[in-house]
Order: C-alpha cells, then structure tokens, then sequence
C-alpha cells in the first residue's frame, strides 16, 4: 500500500527538536518493514486556528510503502504527545516525483524570484 | 444565469461566470490536491467557506475533489475553518 502522511509539531520546539521527532517516526516505519519513498519538509509554518494553544507548527510530509497497521499506533500517540499536533494519512495511486507545492525549498525559490 | 448574475455576493467570481467550462477539467488544469493553498483559496470565500459549483462552474467530479481537498486542508490547519 502506498500512503502519503503529513505530520505537524509543536512550533514550541526547537527545529533540531522537530527534526528528531520526525526521524524517529520514520525509524518506526522502518522498523515495522516500510519504505521511505519521499520526504518533504515544509518547515515552521503558521496554523490557520490554534491547536492545544500553538499557533505555529511544524510539518513533515513522507511517502512510504508499508503495512496498513503501521499507523493505527499514531492516533493513540497524538492525544499522548502534547507537541505532536496533527498527522493525516491518505491513500495515494502514484508517488509524484516533484516537490509539493508547500516544501520549503520551494517555497524559496519563488521568494528570490520576487 | 439570470439568477446568478443578480447574486451581487459573488461580485468577485464574475470573472469565472463568464467562462462556460470547468476551469479544472481539461489538460492544462491544474490538480486539486490539498497542498496547493493558492488553488484552494480561490474556490473558498473570505470567511473560508466552499464556493458552489454553479458560481465557479466547477464539473461535479471536480467539485468533489476539491471539498475532499479543502476539508484536508482544513483538519491540518493550512485553511481556516472559520475566518474574520
């Protein structure tokens, strides 16, 4: 199964601190036999409404290729975790082989060109 | 269309009004996908609400499309659900 996931953390955190967070999810996907096919990192971004009272956020966004099991875990860990915010998991045909529209080195190209 | 031209809310999209096809079927249409912002921004209103289809001419498959993508948006907090 292919499945696109995005996930969101505290912008409370130091972006070292975002960076292991987001790591150490991938080690567990890993582990749990899935593939890393894309990673995108859209950087500190600043959320739309407040979630537990943060109003930036971190976020990631991975490809992979694993088990549908691998993230019935992740629910659960976000009411436990007070700085892992959000995590969205959907279906996806196709890996696309550009950056999103919202990775961050992208992001700044546009800003030069301006 | 005689109602929807009276319809003064929707001042802004008149531009779209004019064009008879769906602007997101076709080849060159972009791709709804809940991480083009810009994309989703212009099919929402200022307060952050979906546009209908009969304002934007928006094909029913597409429509579709973009509330799933909208509603993504939302959860993951990249569009407001409610805005001043």
């Amino acid at each position: 199964m292919l499945y696109e996931s995005v996930f969101v953390f505290s912008g409370q955190l130091s972006p070292k601190l975002a960076d292991d967070k987001f790591n150490e999810i991938i080690e567990q996907i890993k582990k749990t036999g899935g593939k890393i096919l894309k990673k995108e990192n859209w950087g500190l971004r600043t959320l739309s409404y407040k979630i537990k009272k943060n109003s930036k956020g971190y976020y990631f966004m991975i490809n992979s290729e694993c088990e549908p099991q691998t993230f019935s875990k992740f629910d659960q860990k976000i009411k436990q975790d007070e700085e892992f915010l959000r995590f969205l998991n959907i279906k996806i045909k196709n890996v696309e082989k550009e950056l999103s529209f919202l990775d961050e080195s992208r992001s700044n190209e546009k800003t030069n060109e301006k | 269309m005689r109602k929807q031209m009276k319809n003064k809310a929707f001042d802004n999209t008149s531009r779209m009004l004019l064009n008879k096809s769906c602007p997101l079927s076709g080849k060159d249409a972009p791709k709804v996908d809940y991480k083009n912002i810009n994309l989703l921004k212009r099919y929402t209103t200022e307060k952050g609400k979906i546009l209908p289809s009969r304002v934007t001419q928006v094909s029913t498959k597409k429509q579709k499309e973009l509330s799933q993508a909208v509603k993504r948006a939302r959860f993951l907090a990249l569009l407001p659900y409610v805005s001043n």
